[in-house]
Formats: C-alpha cells, sequence, structure tokens
C-alpha cells in the first residue's frame, strides 16, 4: 500500500510542477501577443543543468518505487487446452467453473508446495484476482463466446508483502493445474496394499471371483478408453483394444481355466463345510427365485393360450420409423408382448438352474476332493495372477494418461508475466520524459516571470 | 454590458470554473462509483428438444426460475462459505432470468395461432445475471452466478434426468433391534435395488467414469455382485446353519404373520383373477357380436399412423397403443403373479421357520421344539459366541456397504453434473459488466458542468447586462447616467483612488440654445455624435463615459495620466471641429480635468477638482 502511494509520489511532482508553469504562463501570455509569446519559447534555455538534476533525481525515485511496485504485482494466463473447454466444459464432461482457479484447495496446496509462512488461505485469496482473457456480450448473439483463457492477478497485500509474488503465481497455477488433473482428469488408479485383500483368509473360489472382478474392471477402463480413441496408439506401440485382448485372453485362460479349474477339480477350499453351506444357502435362495421365474413364464404362457384367437388379428398400419422412414407396421397385440417376456422369463429360469448346477457341481467336487496338499500350487497361481493383473492395472494407467495427455494437450497452459527489465526501463525513460517537459516549463514560466 | 465583456469574464474566471468543475466532477465520480453495479451474465440453452414445449425430460413443467430457487441458492451459499454474511433471499432479489425467444420460431407460432392451428413454443434459450454492488466487486458478481450455474445443473439432472435413486438404505443398520436374518434380509434388499438403479444408469452410459472416485457403474455393480456372492451369502448360509437368532418367538411370529399376510392377500387376488376373467369372456363376446373380430391380414389402415400422441397438459408422448383387451389379459397375468409369487414367498417364510425350529439332533427328546431357543442356541456352547461374531461381521459389512454406497453416491453427483451439462449448454461464458460506463459518464458530466457553468456566467452577465441597460444607461447616448454615477460615488465614498485614475467633465453649455434654434431632435442628435466623439477620442482605453445630466459628461479613465487625457480631448475638439454632420450648428462647451494624486483623492473630491478646472470651448458653425 506505502509502495504503492510512493509510487505515485514523482507523478504528483512532475504534475504540481506542471500545473504551476502552466498557470503562470497563462497568466503572463494574456498580457502578450502571440509573437511575444513565441519569442519566449524561442529564446529559452531547453538544457540547464539544475533540470537535468532535478530530472534524473526524479526519474531515479521513479524507477526505484516503480521497480519496488512491480515486485508486487504479477500476472499469468491460465489457458484450457482440450476440445470440450471450447463447451464451457471440464475435459470429464461436467461444467467448468473459473473460480476455482483460486478456490482454497488450491491455495492451500500452493501455500504447502512453496512452505509459505505467516499467511493464510484468506491472505492470498484476497490478493488474487480471475477474470477472462477475452469476454463475450450476451445482449449479441454474434458476440457469444466462451471464454478458455483466463487471467490470473496477483497483487500482494500487507500480509503477503513478504512473499515473492512470481512464485506464488507460479504456484497457484501449477497447484491449480494438479488440483485440476486430479479432479477432472481420468483417475484409474491402483489399489492400496491396504485396499487389497489378504487371500490367505479368503476361500479360492471368492479369490477367483475377486480376481476375476480386477480384471474385468480393467477391461472396463480401457473399453471405455478404446470407445473415446479407438486408434490412439501409445508410446509402446499399443492401443487400448490390443491391451484390452491381452487382459481379456489373461482373464480366460488364467483366472476361468487355469485357476478355477485346478480349484474345481482338486476340490481346493479351506473351510470345506462352511464354503459347501454358502453355497446350499444360495442354491435355496437361486431355487425360490427360479420358482418365481417359472411362475411368471408359465403364467405368460398360460396367457398365451387363453388370448382369444379372435382378437388376434392384426392390421397393417402406414407408419414411419425412428429416423423419419415410412414402412408398413403390424398392429400388435397382447400375445407379441406376452412371448417376449415369456422368453426373458425362461432366460432367468435357464440362469437360475444353471448357478445352481454349477454350485452344485462344485459341491460335489469338493465332497469328492482327496485330501492331496495342492493349496501350495493354487496360492502360487493366485500369487503370479495377482502380479500380473497389478502389471496390467499399471500398463492400462499408463496408457490412459498417455491418451489424456494427447487428448487434453497438456490441459492446462500457464504462462507468467511479470514486469520485465526492459518494460521497467521504458515506463523510466517515459517518466524521465515527462518529468523533463514539465521542469523545462517550469523554468521557462519561472524566468519570464522574474523578467517581468 | 459587451459581449466581449462576457466572455472576458469568463476567461478570467475559467480557470477557477475548470478547478470547480474538476472537484465536482470527481465528487460525481465517486458517487457513481459507489452507486454502481456489477452485472454478471451468461447465456444457457436448455438441449432437450421437450424444453421448447416448456417441460423437462421427464414431462413435468419446466420451471427456469429453479436457478434462483432457496433450494440451489443455499447450497450456493454454503459451497462459498456465506452463511451468516448473505441471506439467500438476497442474493435471490439479485438474479434476473430473461428468456431470449427464438424470433423464427415465434413468427411460426403466431402464423399457426393465426391459422387456428395449435403450436406449442417455448423459449428455451435464457440469459442468467447477477447484480453486484460497486464493494462486492465484479468477480463476486461472476463467482456467484458460476456457482449458482453449477449448482443448478447438478439440481436440474438429477430432478429431471437421473431420478432414480441408489440410495444407502443399510447404513447404521445394526444400530437398530432387528434380527440376524431380517437384517441380512434387508442388507440383500438394498443392494438388489441399488444394482437395478446401477443397471439403468450402466445401459445409458457404459463406459461413464467419475473422476473423482475413478469408478465406473459397471466397477461398482462389480463390487457390490462380489460383496452379495462372498460375504452376504456367507453371512446368511451361517445364520441359517447355527440357527443364529436375538429371539426366536419374535423370529418365529414374524415370519407365521408373513404367511398369514399372503394368504389374506392371495384369497383377494384369486377373487380379482376370477372377476377378470369374467370381464375377458364378456369383452370377447361382444366384440364377436359386434363384427370388431371380423378383420382379416389385407386390413390396412387407410391414414399414416402418427406415432406420438398429445396428452392433456399438451405434452407429447409417445402413444400408448395398448388395447382394453391386452390389459385385461396384462390385469389376469400381472394378478396371478402376485398370487403365485405371495405363495413362493410363503414357502420361503416356512423354510425359514422350519430352519430355526428345526431340531439339529443334539437334543434327543425334541426339547427344542416347545422351548424360546434354537437347538444350537441350547446344545451349543459356543453359541454366543457364534452370536458376536456374526453381529460384528454384519458391521464390517454394512461398513464397507456404506463405502461403497458413498463411493456410489460420489459418482452419481458427478454423473449428474456431467449429464446438466450435457442437457444445459453455454452458449456465452459469464461476463461483467458495469450498469454504469463510469469513465465516459464523468468526461460527459465534467463537460457537462463546464458548460453549465459558462453558460449560467453567460446568463448572470446578461441578467447585469439587463438591469444596467435599464436603470444604469442613457437611453440616448447608450452612456451610463446619473443614477450611475451616484451609485459609484457611494460605492467609492471614502475610498482613496488609484493613481492614474482621470476624471473628464465635458458640458454642453448652449444645449438649450440648440434645442430652442434646430429643435430638441436636433439636440438629442447632436448629443449622440458628442457621445460617439467622445468614445472615438478615448478609444479603447478602457474609459467609462457617463452622462451626469441633460448636457453634462463624464469620462472615468484609469491606468493613464492627465496630459493623455488632456491629448484625448484635443482629439475630440478636433473631431468637433471638423465635423461634417450638424456642422451649421455652434457647439458651445467646457472641459474640466482632473488627476488623482497617489493617496489623496476620493471620487468625490477628484469630480469636484474636475468641476474646477472646466474651461470653455467654442466649435463654430460653418
Amino acid at each position: 500500500m506505502l509502495t504503492s502511494l510512493l509510487y505515485k509520489l514523482p507523478y504528483l511532482v512532475i504534475g504540481v510542477f506542471f500545473v504551476i508553469a502552466a498557470v503562470t504562463i497563462f497568466l503572463r501570455a494574456r498580457k502578450m501577443t502571440r509573437s511575444e509569446f513565441f519569442k519566449v519559447f524561442k529564446e529559452a534555455k531547453y538544457i540547464q543543468a539544475w533540470v537535468l538534476i532535478v530530472t534524473f533525481v526524479l526519474s531515479f525515485a521513479f524507477g526505484v518505487l516503480n521497480h519496488l511496485n512491480s515486485k508486487n504485482w504479477v500476472s499469468a494466463v491460465v489457458a484450457l487446452n482440450y476440445s470440450e473447454a471450447s463447451q464451457a466444459q471440464n475435459s470429464n464432461g461436467t461444467r467448468y467453473n473459473m473460480a476455482e482457479i483460486t478456490c482454497d484447495e488450491v491455495i492451500e496446496k500452493a501455500i504447502e508446495k512453496g512452505a509459505f509462512e505467516n499467511v493464510t488461505v484468506k491472505d492470498i485469496k484476497s490478493c488474487l484476482s480471475v477474470y477472462p482473457y477475452v469476454q463475450g456480450n450476451v445482449n449479441s448473439k454474434e458476440e457469444y463466446h466462451i471464454s478458455t483463457e483466463f487471467i490470473v492477478e496477483y497483487c500482494a497485500s500487507r500480509k503477503t508483502r513478504h512473499l515473492d509474488a512470481e512464485s506464488v503465481i507460479q504456484l497457484i497455477t501449477s497447484a491449480y493445474k494438479e488440483y485440476y488433473i486430479e479432479k477432472y482428469t481420468d483417475s484409474y488408479r491402483l489399489k492400496t496394499d491396504e485396499e487389497r485383500p489378504d487371500f490367505s483368509k479368503m476361500e479360492y473360489m471368492d479369490i477367483v471371483l475377486y480376481l476375476n472382478k480386477e480384471a474385468t474392471g480393467i477391461l472396463n477402463y480401457l473399453y471405455g478408453l478404446s470407445e473415446k480413441g479407438s486408434s490412439f496408439v501409445t508410446s509402446t506401440n499399443t492401443t487400448f483394444n490390443s491391451i484390452a485382448g491381452k487382459v481379456f485372453q489373461f482373464r480366460q485362460t488364467q483366472i476361468e481355466e487355469n485357476l478355477k479349474s485346478l480349484i474345481l477339480q482338486n476340490g481346493i477350499v479351506r473351510d470345506k463345510s462352511g464354503y459347501v453351506d454358502r453355497l446350499s444357502y444360495q442354491n435355496v435362495n437361486t431355487g425360490f427365485d427360479r420358482q418365481k421365474h417359472a411362475a411368471s413364464f408359465n403364467l405368460c404362457n398360460q396367457a398365451i393360450a387363453m388370448y382369444s384367437e379372435e382378437m388376434t388379428r392384426v392390421v397393417l398400419v402406414p407408419t414411419w420409423d425412428e429416423v423419419g422412414k415410412y414402412y408398413m407396421g403390424r398392429t400388435k397385440v397382447g400375445i407379441d408382448e406376452l412371448s417376449v417376456k415369456a422368453t426373458g422369463y425362461s432366460d432367468l429360469v435357464a440362469g437360475n438352474e444353471k448357478e445352481i448346477m454349477d454350485n452344485n457341481l462344485v459341491i460335489s467336487k469338493m465332497n469328492a476332493a482327496a485330501n492331496v496338499n495342492v493349496n501350495q500350487m493354487a496360492d502360487t497361481l493366485v500369487a503370479s495372477i495377482d502380479k500380473s493383473l497389478i502389471d496390467f492395472t499399471k500398463e492400462a494407467i499408463t496408457a490412459g494418461r498417455e491418451f489424456s495427455n494427447y487428448k487434453m494437450n497438456q490441459c492446462i497452459a500457464v504462462s507468467v508475466s511479470g514486469t520485465s527489465l526492459f518494460s521497467e526501463l521504458k515506463d523510466i525513460l517515459i517518466f524521465a520524459i515527462l518529468a523533463y517537459a514539465a521542469i523545462v516549463l517550469y523554468a521557462i514560466a519561472k524566468k519570464d516571470f522574474k523578467k517581468e | 454590458m459587451k459581449k466581449s465583456r462576457i466572455f472576458t469574464i469568463i476567461r478570467k474566471v475559467l480557470p477557477f470554473i475548470v478547478v470547480f468543475c474538476l472537484l465536482a466532477t470527481l465528487f460525481i465520480r465517486a458517487k457513481l462509483s459507489s452507486s454502481n453495479t456489477f452485472i454478471a451474465s451468461e447465456v444457457i440453452h436448455y438441449n432437450d428438444e421437450q424444453a421448447e414445449k416448456g417441460f423437462a425430460p421427464t414431462g413435468d413443467k419446466l420451471d427456469v426460475n429453479e436457478i434462483k430457487s432457496s433450494a440451489v441458492m443455499s447450497k450456493v451459499v454454503n459451497r462459498m462459505g456465506l452463511t451468516g454474511i448473505y441471506s439467500v433471499d438476497n442474493l435471490i432479489s439479485r438474479i434476473s432470468i430473461t428468456p431470449l425467444p427464438d424470433a423464427d420460431k415465434l413468427a411460426q407460432k403466431e402464423a399457426k395461432l393465426e391459422e387456428g392451428e395449435e403450436y406449442i413454443y417455448e423459449p428455451s434459450t435464457f440469459i442468467v445475471s447477477f447484480a453486484a454492488t460497486s464493494d462486492e466487486g465484479p468477480e463476486f458478481a461472476r463467482t456467484i452466478l458460476d456457482e449458482t450455474l453449477d449448482v443448478y445443473f447438478a439440481e436440474y439432472s438429477q430432478k429431471y434426468v437421473n431420478i432414480a435413486p441408489a440410495n444407502n438404505t443399510v447404513d447404521k443398520l445394526y444400530d437398530e433391534n432387528y434380527d440376524y436374518i431380517e437384517m441380512m434380509e434387508l442388507i440383500d434388499d438394498g443392494i438388489d435395488e441399488t444394482l437395478t438403479t446401477l443397471y439403468q444408469r450402466m445401459e445409458k452410459n457404459p463406459y461413464y467414469r467419475a473422476t473423482s472416485t475413478g469408478a465406473s457403474f459397471n466397477d461398482i455393480v462389480d463390487e457390490f455382485n462380489y460383496l452379495r456372492s462372498v460375504k452376504v451369502s456367507s453371512l446368511f448360509a451361517r445364520i441359517y446353519k447355527y440357527q443364529l437368532t436375538k429371539n426366536k418367538s419374535v423370529l418365529v411370529s414374524d415370519y407365521t404373520t408373513r404367511i398369514d399376510n399372503n394368504n389374506i392377500a392371495n384369497t383377494k387376488e384369486t377373487s380379482i383373477v376370477e372377476d377378470i376373467v369374467v370381464v375377458i369372456d364378456a369383452y370377447v363376446t361382444k366384440m364377436r357380436e359386434s363384427g370388431n373380430t371380423n378383420i382379416t391380414y389385407e386390413y390396412i389402415l387407410d391414414n399414416l399412423h402418427e406415432r406420438n400422441l398429445t396428452g392433456d397438459n399438451g405434452y407429447i408422448t409417445y402413444g400408448d397403443q395398448t388395447v382394453t383387451y391386452d390389459e385385461l389379459i396384462y390385469g389376469w397375468r400381472d394378478h396371478n403373479e402376485l398370487k403365485e409369487h405371495a405363495i413362493i414367498d410363503s414357502a420361503y417364510c416356512r423354510y425359514v421357520i422350519d430352519t430355526f425350529q428345526k431340531c439339529t439332533g443334539a437334543c434327543g427328546s425334541g426339547e427344542c421344539q416347545n422351548s424360546d431357543k434354537t437347538c444350537t442356541e441350547l446344545h451349543n456352547a459356543n453359541y454366543n459366541n457364534m452370536k458376536q461374531e456374526i453381529d460384528e461381521e454384519i458391521k464390517v459389512l454394512v461398513d464397507e456397504l456404506t463405502k461403497l454406497y458413498d463411493v456410489t453416491t460420489q459418482t452419481n453427483n458427478e454423473y449428474n453434473e456431467f449429464l446438466g451439462a450435457s442437457y444445459i449448454s453455454v452458449l456465452s461464458t459469464a461476463s461483467v459488466v458495469s450498469s454504469v460506463n463510469v469513465n465516459l459518464y464523468t468526461i460527459i458530466a465534467f463537460f457537462f458542468l463546464v458548460v453549465v457553468c459558462c453558460g449560467g456566467l453567460l446568463v448572470i452577465g446578461r441578467l447585469g447586462d439587463i438591469i444596467h441597460n435599464n436603470f444604469y444607461t442613457d437611453p440616448l447616448t447608450g452612456f451610463a447616467n446619473h443614477a450611475y454615477l451616484e451609485k459609484y460615488l457611494d460605492s467609492m465614498k471614502g475610498k482613496i483612488l488609484d493613481l492614474g485614475t482621470v476624471f473628464c467633465m465635458i458640458e454642453i453649455t448652449n444645449l438649450p440654445a440648440i434645442n430652442e434654434k434646430h429643435t430638441r431632435k436636433s439636440g438629442d442628435e447632436v448629443l449622440k455624435m458628442l457621445a460617439r466623439f467622445m468614445k472615438n477620442a478615448f478609444g479603447k482605453s478602457g474609459a467609462e463615459f457617463v452622462r451626469e445630466s441633460k448636457g453634462n459628461f463624464l469620462v472615468m479613465a484609469n491606468s493613464t495620466k492627465y496630459d493623455t487625457v488632456r491629448e484625448t480631448m484635443d482629439h475630440f475638439k478636433r473631431y468637433l471641429d471638423e465635423r461634417e454632420e450638424f456642422a451649421e450648428v455652434q457647439i458651445e462647451y467646457k472641459v474640466g480635468i482632473a488627476e488623482a494624486a497617489e493617496g489623496e483623492h476620493t471620487a468625490l473630491k477628484l469630480l469636484t477638482e474636475a468641476a474646477r478646472d472646466k474651461k470653455p470651448y467654442v466649435s463654430e458653425a460653418k
């Protein structure tokens, strides 16, 4: 505050010089003819020692204060480089909100990164302002504009003057970039050790389910990426589909065939009674579901059977389809829907029965298993599959990040613009010229006055 | 007063006017700035085609004023940490929503209405604005508007697009007094409902992945299914196997009641089914008798069939083409289904009752049958430990599910924001303008003030002129009159005149004779001529001329000398002697001149001296 006030002082001094000179000259000029007036300027001494000295002193003071003042102010341009930005959206399709550039989380992160002392989030926030680089005009359709570049300004206050302005703005923009990537870009992640289950306490068949689930998760992630960029090739010359193909194959052979078969055929189980009880319960439960689905199936069939033949007559209807093309439609009657429903229930019944049969197979295998100790083999295979899945996850994440970087072109670009030495020198030069002009005018006015 | 005199005065006071105007302008600028408001505006457009009919995607009436509803604004206040600083009503009052109708569609609507056709069109593009005071600044306006629309987009999606809930119904379930099997049933039902909702989400957007959780709906479904098939079924199996219950009697009674309720419901359903069969038969008979069943496959409807129908509320929807007969058949099927499912539910209840009542064989005499306790409870010493274990495991399961529900909620919230942004697009991002262009108005105010001041000065000057002309000017010669002289002498009473002040008195001594000889009119014309000669003689010396009485004149000159005035009067005499007009008139006159000495003369004294100094002159007739 004090610096910015002092910064205006040299301007005030030359302003005073100019006003005094102008008023004096104005008053004198009223009693002069035009030629006399011009003569004063013609004969004036434009290079005088005291004028040069005063100009130099003022310019020096201005230079120092200008330098101090410029240290407190800095700005940066944050540009959004991804395609969704032009629709005022974040890269994940949600609405973009530029106020987040200076939100509390970002400032907190910047304070933490810069290890700033004796400042709070509120202190720094009060020094920051954000506005669009170009803003549209809502009153004219032609002037609508979606801003994708924003200026972040930092002007140090009394509480934050001890911080280097350029560092602050650099840390703010860098923290925002991190915050943005964390919040709005793909964030498929590897499970931490705490999140991973302890396989030694799990039933082997549950491990199969778990590994299957993990493999499916990776596949879903890759299929999602493939939908966005099926032709994208990573730095290791792979595509999402090629990685997905590997994972799919791995799931089929290693988990579904090798591991599951090993467990099933050898009846590998930690708590046979508990596991068999669980499968039995599932069978009972599925049995009730099967009964319900079978009842619905039968009812649909009965409804079809009781549907009167006289009411099943159909007629042709000229109509148009979803894309607006004409075709001859046929009126639907109840039996159409009932048949579809019946088929659906039949599928469900079949699904339930398969589930029961699968469980029964597992139960029979468990019961028939000889006490050959193959657990060690299964454990080794589980560990190996788990490791492979972690590797696949890492590969998928790396490919995803590469794609994000490619698609979003680094997502956000930041350019910090403080006051350069050249621009400071330019300011000083302009000031010096103004100061010299004002003081010379003052000198002329004074001399003329003395003469009178 | 002459024009030049006004401008002379204006020129003299111009610096003061400028200073005054500058100060006044500064004041005006301060006032403008303090009363200025910053208006942030954004243009949004509802993409859904129903919006142009005035409806939301669900078919509900689209109310854009929901943008400034208290539900939205209270969330904005919370998000921005403004609780207690700003009231929700205060912020709501500052939001305005202006529709931007499409001109073509409006014209189309008017044309259709003129033709008597129905045409529904409602604007789907709106300008949403927020006004902030000058103290709050433009950034505040922009931020509030941004946050408001952020919240609204998510609310819109939640209310009109992504409406099926995936709520956590099992949170802290173990704190309630449920039996183990009931808890597990509630958990299983909760998972079932959640999965149904999640499958709907998956179907609409199979690859949607929330960046906040890193999870897709697919992933969440897999997690729920995994927990269900591993942990839920394991707990169920153990509860059944070890007959774990908090109270056997209550449990058995509960499931017996369920069977009774199912039986009652089934009686009702059987009756309904019988009635429907009667209606179906009657319907077919009537249709047959009326000839409506004689349609053959060659029959083709004449008119193009409209797929969409308009409901009572004007909402265009896909037509429900289910015929009454189908409805009767579906009714028959649905009621039978309810009946059959109730029978299966009763079978399940009996299974539960049997499971908890059956004797495991540990009690030889079947004492468990008549006991409040299950067989396992009576004979397994480890029963309480098992109950405790189950309790703990249910807690762990519920906590795991709660975490999963949190992920689901977070993912769903982001999905809502995503849908909101896809259903409502931004056409122009928030731009801020001030209600008043302070700089422009400040410049205008400055120039206006300068013009007003100068104009005022002119008016005042002219007013002075009018007064002077009416009261202090001699109408014949245009000189000041006697009243002016008296006023002047009064104002100068006791004041010493400046050095260089010279009074010159001129008296036409033969004026009565001229009037008599050449008519009064000629006398007046002679006086006018004399006045003109006086002015010519004194030129631009700045002297003031007074016609004191009929033929008496006084010239008051400043910054001059006695000799200068004497020389001027010589000029005057020459003018008079060399005149061509009224040459036949002899003019006799006296001239008296007096100069103020330093610190000695008052105006009256100098006037007396001038009168005393009078010397006679004659300008002969030719």
